[in-house]
């Protein structure tokens, strides 16, 4: 793996600590370390030691949430780039330390969406749909609509921690430092800009397409590259 | 930004504070994630999940649930 690489997962470590900071607080150091069984980061908030610590949400200076955040980050298929193969952003009560909601994405999930948001609410007409519905076919948890995982924008086009944070700040109250939108608007169009660029590598003969379309000139040189489908066609 | 230098923990530091966070709930591994598979899980349970999950991903033994 290119030294390069893991430089780039410490300075994304730097970012998202920048943003947490920027927006609802983190007492907390965000830090990378090296996966051991295979080539690849862990970028999460860390107390001592290097564990793992949750940020603390705050309404009206009261601490009543916290967010946990866990991102893995593996090198793409070309061999070049950082990639997020998983990550966990969940939002726990602080009064009963159970989660209120999750947006998580595991690239390699198969029997559940790719990005999922999953909410732990509970809801007296869902619970009758999904009992009656389990009792002619397999359906998730029919009385814990926890289980249930509703798909969001696959692998290319999912949430980023910038729109759950802005959820957060907007929906919830959660305490923000002044300038957060500002803060949240810089991210988000580095992480979208990032996703765009992926997009392209995926689907060059269509990026180049587009381009074309609008009037510029692209030409490649060498083989014609393997388009990569996975991010386009799964859940 | 500065630029923090890569978390260092031993593998044997690691499986160390895992069999910690499993002892503070009373289960095994393997049945920590059966219950993870399959229940729904308890305020103490959730308190460890994300630690453990973290050094499962460090170690390459990732739990999923369903």
């Amino acid at each position: 793996m290119s030294p390069d690489v893991g430089v780039r997962s410490r300075q994304y470590a730097a970012e998202v600590a920048d943003l947490l900071g920027r927006t609802v607080g983190c007492p907390y150091p965000v830090a990378s370390e090296r996966l051991r069984a295979r080539e690849g980061y862990l970028v999460q908030p860390r107390g001592i030691g290097g564990a793992a610590r949750r940020v603390p949400l705050t309404v009206a200076g009261e601490h009543l949430a916290d967010l946990e955040l866990r991102v893995v980050q593996r090198v793409d298929q070309t061999g070049q780039y950082l990639t997020t193969s998983r990550s966990e952003l969940r939002v726990y009560s602080t009064l009963e330390r159970t989660p209120l909601l999750r947006l998580e994405y595991d690239v390699s999930a198969r029997a559940v969406p790719m990005a999922h948001w999953q909410f732990h609410a509970e809801r007296g007409a869902f619970v009758h749909l999904l009992t009656l519905a389990s009792r002619v076919r397999e359906v998730r948890g029919p009385s814990d609509l926890s289980k249930l995982h509703l798909p969001v924008g696959g692998g290319r086009f999912r949430p980023g921690l910038e729109d759950v944070l802005e959820f957060l700040i907007r929906d919830c109250g959660v305490d923000a430092a002044n300038g957060w939108a500002v803060a949240i608007e810089e991210s988000r169009k580095r992480w979208w800009l990032r996703q765009l660029r992926a997009a392209i590598r995926d689907q060059q003969e269509d990026a180049a397409g587009a381009l074309r379309g609008l009037g510029w000139t692209v030409s490649r040189d060498g083989a014609e590259p393997a388009t990569h489908d996975q991010p386009y066609t799964r859940w | 930004m500065e630029l923090l230098p890569f978390v260092e923990r031993s593998v044997e530091e690691l499986e160390a504070r895992r069999a910690e966070l499993l002892a503070a709930i009373g289960m095994t591994r393997e049945e920590f994630a059966e219950r993870v598979r399959v229940a729904t899980l308890t305020a103490n349970e959730w308190d460890v999940l994300g630690e453990i999950e973290s050094i499962d991903l460090l170690l390459g033994d990732e739990i999923r649930e369903p």
